[in-house]
């Protein structure tokens, strides 16, 4: 059938065999053009279990090309074949492919995220708002599952005020990492406890400053937050070259 | 939900891993979570317990799929299939 | 006063490697989108339309706050902090036009400048919710045991101010 999986786009000069399995227990190779190589495994037509191939997708991504940048792809992306990929991803888009794969040479992706210590976060809360409170007060002395709308009505107080919070923190951890990243962005949080999520692009000799300053983060943020720190990663968060019109500038 | 169902008849762990895993994708299916938290926890439970070798490659390769199929049910992670 | 510290927030300073649960969302969320694509379909899960998804995410949400601060345990007593106050501590020494912003977000909540009940329609069923709502892995102090490598917080001394 001629599909192929498509990992990212890396350069072909760092690219050569690659030799880590992938997707469907798969060759990963690549389709080339000027300087350009799209990761690639073939698959056979219908559907692929796509749970289990997050972690191919993953280690594709990490282990390819030798540690040079390579510009991930949307999970789950298939193309029709060999052509398709030619023609349709790198020849029309060989510049702009190749301004982004620049931009992120020599830079890599940090993850830094904060969460909220759930319970303290409630009672500051409860503290700092009224209505928090005596809402709350008011469906304590009700018996079992009565107050239900009410319940809604408290829980989107507090969301309004943990809104606030998040707000307040984020700029906080904005005010001290962006002076040492390339780039900075905030990421969808998913989860009622998170306070932020930023995505950050850091030169490689920065990333001693970079930690340093994570490090004043979390001690400044105290308790009341919990910072998670990972990476290096790909670029997944900065590889939004845009296709269809102008580069993406993330700088 | 073959996948869910399956993970509640595994034996028993000598861990409590695959157990409380199974009760919290239940949860969540019961209840029409749409909360990842508890497919984040279960998934970095699971990474430990890879690590620790407490459960066989397999259980948790099947546990972790389950609960990615989860995530990517909320997520509307859906397929199109058709040619490109 | 100078006192010499073990490195401060030492753990923190290096990144640790990623793991799936680290990755898992912008894998499925980022990266280079191509408009010619087949993608991978998923077999066997329903799904519902977006928008229902995300009104149900949304009570739930609001359902699990209103959960958490009923949870508390919190003693009758008058003195309580303020918003101005804690804001202000938070935000420690920060532009008050944040403090600003978060006050007047507040003064909307308590002239209930946002009057109607979002009652989402549709929800027939009543919930009742388990009380044991699974966050055992994380309890009290937040501490996640898949996180950095020096797992243990070490940090002595609190952020006075």
């Amino acid at each position: 059938m001629g599909a192929l999986y498509v990992y990212g786009v890396g350069q072909s000069s760092k690219c050569g065999t690659v030799s880590v399995r992938g997707v469907a227990g798969g060759e990963v190779r690549t389709v080339e053009h000027g300087g350009l190589a799209a990761l690639v495994t073939a698959v056979e037509g219908g559907p692929l279990a796509a749970a289990r191939e997050v972690r191919s997708h993953w280690r594709v991504l990490e282990e390819a090309c030798g540690g040079s940048t390579v510009l991930p792809v949307r999970f789950g992306t298939v193309m029709e074949d060999e052509q398709a990929v030619r023609e349709l991803l790198l020849e029309p888009n060989a510049e702009r492919l190749e301004h982004a794969l620049r931009e992120l040479e020599g830079r890599v992706q940090l993850s830094v995220k904060g969460d909220y210590n759930e319970e303290q976060l409630m009672r500051d809360v409860v503290k700092g708002s009224h209505a928090v409170a005596k809402l709350r007060e008011r469906i304590r002395t009700l018996p079992g599952e009565a107050g239900y709308y009410d319940r809604i009505r408290l829980g989107e107080l507090v969301a309004g005020e943990v809104g606030h919070r998040r707000a307040a923190d984020t700029r906080i951890a904005l005010e001290m990492l962006e002076p040492v990243a390339t780039a900075v962005r905030e990421e969808e949080l998913r989860q009622p406890e998170a306070a932020f999520n930023l995505a950050c692009l850091v030169d490689r000799e920065q990333q001693d400053a970079f930690g340093r300053e994570v490090a004043r983060l979390g001690e400044r943020l105290g308790d009341r937050i919990e910072l998670r720190f990972v990476g290096p990663l790909p670029p997944y968060s900065f590889a939004d070259v845009d296709l269809d019109a102008e580069a993406a500038a993330w700088a | 939900m073959g996948l869910i169902t399956g993970l509640l008849t595994l034996p028993l762990a000598p861990v409590r891993g695959t157990v409380w895993l199974a009760e919290r994708i239940q949860e969540q299916a019961e209840n029409e979570l749409y909360d990842e938290s508890a497919i984040r926890e279960a998934l970095i439970e699971l990474e430990e317990a890879r690590e620790a070798g407490e459960l066989s490659d397999e259980e948790i390769d099947d546990a972790e799929n389950a609960l990615l199929e989860r995530l990517m049910a909320i997520r509307g992670f859906a397929g199109e299939e058709g040619n490109g | 006063m100078a006192i010499a510290t073990a490195p401060r927030g030492g753990y923190l300073e290096r990144p640790r490697p990623s793991g799936l649960a680290d990755v898992i969302d912008v894998i499925l969320d980022k990266g280079l989108v191509i408009d010619a694509y087949v993608r991978v379909s998923l077999v066997g899960i329903e799904l519902l339309t977006i928008d229902a998804r995300i009104v149900i995410a949304s009570v739930d949400t609001y359902l699990r706050f209103a959960e958490a601060v009923n949870r508390l345990d919190i003693a009758h007593d008058d003195t309580t902090e303020s918003l101005p106050e804690l804001v202000e501590s938070m935000t420690s020494g920060g532009a008050s036009s944040k403090a600003k912003g978060a006050i007047e977000g507040v003064k909307d909540a308590l002239t209930g400048g946002d009057d109607d009940d979002d009652d989402s329609g549709g929800r027939s069923r009543s919930r009742s919710r388990a009380s044991s709502r699974s966050r055992s892995a994380s309890s009290s102090s937040g501490s996640r045991s898949g996180s950095s490598s020096s797992g243990s917080r070490s940090r002595s001394r609190k952020k006075s101010s």
